[in-house]
């Protein structure tokens, strides 16, 4: 799942993954629609670990001198928006799920 | 990495300055040593260069053998320098130019891709 | 992967050193320029002079620069008619330091001047290496 960095908007095909994915969960389709919807924010959470731990490991062999600043700079930078984006992902998934939430009454 | 270009250029843009910084450096320091003669380093948008830049991005992170900036960007002698009679070739003069200019350059570089990257946690934050 | 802006400055340091040590000598050749010998039979003061060269640090891949001798001038002793001098010869000759003031004073301004422009690489590359870390920097 990718989020645009400007703008904040999901792609439609993966919001509706997470849409569609919260809303089914009372129907028989549920688990795979759950299914489908855990894996989006598993993979997002996936990319997020691996741009964490790679920064993590150029920033310990920075502190060793065995990595270059630009490369330990490079790393984190990217980690952070990574985590940035996953954070706003997170978000508008919660905000999507007590929309739904407030419908089934 | 994420899907702005800036963020890719910006820092091959800084690689490719601070490699030019340490062939200032190598000139400055030997413009003593006879038979030194002075270095330069490739354009950054030569051609060979991008083949190296794409090396170097598979290599960050797999800690390989350092490689010299001759592999990584090039290195061609200094056009235009003059032989002194110790047969080294630095002048002083043109190296502190390239210096100052690199400085400017990377400081610009920096600027942006701080600009970017507090636009994108900004953004996503909203 | 190679740090190239600490390349750079570990390569001016060794470079300061060496320029540091070359003003030292050329500052003792300028002290010595007229210390004759005490008693005929007896050397003046020689030149001494500094030879560069430059190592390729394995690891890094820094150019380091050093000092690989100081020897000495081995072109002739000046010759000062001053038959009252306690090193004159029968001749009334004294022997003085083969040492130029003038040429040792262009060496020194030349020294100094490579010493500066290492220093200035240091400090330019040092601040390139902070405005890389200020990005990391709490915004």
């Amino acid at each position: 799942m990718s989020i645009d960095p400007i703008s904040g908007r999901i792609p439609l095909r993966d919001a509706q993954g997470v849409t569609g994915g919260v809303a089914s969960l009372r129907g028989n389709e549920a688990a795979g629609q759950a299914d489908e919807f855990s894996n989006l924010i598993g993979n997002a959470i996936a990319d997020v670990a691996q741009n964490l731990r790679k920064a993590e490991a150029v920033s310990i062999a920075g502190i060793k001198g065995m990595a270059s600043t630009q490369d330990v700079v490079e790393q984190v930078m990217q980690a952070e928006q990574a985590l940035q984006a996953s954070i706003a992902v997170r978000d508008k998934v919660v905000a999507a799920y007590l929309e739904i939430s407030r419908m089934q009454i | 990495m994420n899907d702005l270009a800036v963020f890719q250029i910006g820092h091959d843009r800084a690689r490719w300055l601070a490699a030019r910084v340490a062939v200032v450096a190598s000139n400055v320091a030997n413009a003593d040593t006879p038979g030194y003669r002075a270095k330069e380093i490739a354009p950054f948008g030569s051609v060979l260069n991008e083949a190296r830049i794409e090396m170097q991005r598979s290599q960050a992170l797999h800690m390989a053998p350092e490689q010299s900036i001759e592999n990584r960007f090039g290195v061609a002698p200094r056009e235009r320098a003059v032989e002194k009679h110790s047969g080294n070739s630095v002048a002083l003069e043109a190296e502190m130019a390239a210096l100052g200019e690199a400085k400017g350059q990377q400081s610009a570089v920096t600027a942006v891709l701080g600009a970017f990257h507090r636009m994108l946690l900004s953004s996503s934050r909203g | 992967m190679a740090d190239d802006l600490r390349i750079a400055v570990a390569s001016s340091v060794s470079a300061l050193r060496a320029q540091s040590t070359r003003m030292r000598v050329l500052s003792e050749n300028l002290a010595n320029a007229t210390s004759t010998a005490s008693v005929d039979g007896e050397d003046p003061y020689r030149r001494k002079i500094v030879s560069f060269k430059s190592e390729l640090d394995r690891a890094s891949g820094a150019s380091l620069v050093g000092i690989d001798a100081i020897s000495r001038d081995r072109s002739p002793f000046p010759v000062q008619h001053d038959p009252g001098h306690p090193a004159a010869d029968q001749k009334g000759n004294v022997r003085m330091p083969n040492v130029n003031s003038l040429v040792e004073l262009a060496d020194m301004r030349e020294a100094s001047r490579s010493y500066e422009a290492n220093l200035q690489v240091v400090k330019q590359a040092r601040e390139m290496i902070g405005d890389l870390v200020d990005l990391l920097r709490a915004k």
